[in-house]
């Protein structure tokens, strides 16, 4: 992604950092910003689960995870604090995420060789400590169903899904990340949430 | 909106996106069949990131290498200029060997084709005299019988088309 697209990236979002807080919030936010340790120890593992998801590619969304930090770390000037440091940072992943999915390389590797998630893995990863094991089975099945459903989506859907639900971002801030109107990602997520909850027969 | 009815599907998702209007809320607060679907959605997703999070975090993590990438580029044209200096130290010898037998070998050729004009006539030289010396030397055997030995032209003692 080129440095005017992470400068340009969503300033008309709801400001968390900038109007909650002022100056001394984005001073904590570049305080946040210079250690490059600490913006992957915070930020990394849900890009990657971000990017996971949303291409089904865990080796694409490691590289993207990296280069997305190393590139908010490189441009942390151009932040503004008109967003939350997270949002920001997502909103670079999404554009990296972008960049690799379009290159002619990314799309014959695709063809070639397919990695795809392990939701049986991942269900291995619900807390289960204190937890009768009746209910961890029911909850493992809840989550495999889903990541099945989230599967079945379309990139776009599934990205904006994951932005709203696992992300928490406001849809300004999808709309602002993606140069979507707001009532695009309404209507991107009115249909994906139609699809999830109807195939699961309301049961999530 | 009738009270009594629940929200449709739409009204929910816009109260699960965060759009929902003021009757939606209020019918919430009054409804828990409409809430129930609401909290188990929730609950639900919450499994999901709370699992995903974990196995994205139990990946092995990479620093990035950030200074790598720029000392790359930084040295890029040394990398380049010292290729090029090899280039030409390695090619200047080789062109200059690849040139120079031409020449020698023409200035040779010119050099042994000299010489062996040079001996021939040597050689040639070298039979005549042994010729006449050994005919002053013998007496012929014509004298015997008082006859005159009529000059003759002495043959070539070795052809000219000996040169090479």
């Amino acid at each position: 992604m080129s440095s005017y697209a992470i400068a340009a990236f969503p300033m008309a979002c709801n400001s968390r950092v900038g109007i909650e807080s002022g100056l001394p919030g984005r001073a904590m936010a570049i305080h946040e910003l210079d250690d490059i340790d600490e913006l992957v120890r915070t930020h990394r593992a849900r890009i990657l689960r971000l990017v996971a998801y949303s291409t089904g590619d865990p080796d694409l969304a490691e590289s993207v995870a990296q280069d997305a930090l190393l590139r908010a770390y490189n441009s942390r000037g151009d932040f503004r604090a008109e967003s939350s440091v997270k949002t920001w940072i997502t909103g670079i992943a999404i554009h990296v995420m972008r960049d690799h999915l379009r290159t002619k390389r990314y799309q014959f590797w695709r063809r070639v060789k397919s990695t795809a998630l392990d939701v049986h893995e991942m269900a291995s990863f619900i807390a289960s400590e204190g937890i009768d094991p009746e209910s961890v089975l029911l909850a493992r099945e809840k989550f495999q169903r889903l990541s099945k459903e989230l599967e079945a989506l379309s990139h776009n859907q599934r990205t904006i899904f994951l932005m709203k639900f696992s992300e928490e971002m406001s849809v300004d801030e999808i709309g602002a990340t993606l140069g979507m109107s707001v009532n695009t990602v309404r209507t991107h997520l009115h249909r994906a949430l139609k699809a999830v909850r109807g195939r699961l027969g309301e049961r999530i | 909106m009738n009270p009594s009815a629940h929200l449709s599907e739409e009204a929910l998702s816009d109260l699960l996106i965060g759009l929902g209007t003021r009757q939606a809320e209020a019918h919430l607060a009054a409804c828990a069949s409409c809430r129930g679907q609401l909290e188990e959605f929730r609950a639900g997703m919450q499994v999901f990131n709370q699992a995903s999070l974990a196995w994205s975090a139990a990946r092995p993590a990479a620093r990035p290498a950030a200074p790598a990438k720029v000392r790359e580029l930084r040295f890029a044209p040394a990398v380049w200029a010292l290729a090029v200096l090899l280039l030409l130290m390695v090619g200047v010898p080789l062109w200059y060997r690849a040139h120079r037998p031409a020449q020698n070998s023409d200035t040779a050729r010119v050099v042994a084709s000299e010489e062996t004009q040079a001996q021939i006539a040597q050689d040639n030289e070298l039979l005549r005299s042994v010729n006449e010396a050994l005919s002053a030397s013998e007496a012929s055997p014509l004298s015997e019988y008082h006859l005159t030995e009529r000059p003759r032209a002495h043959r070539q003692t070795r052809p000219e088309s000996r040169t090479r």
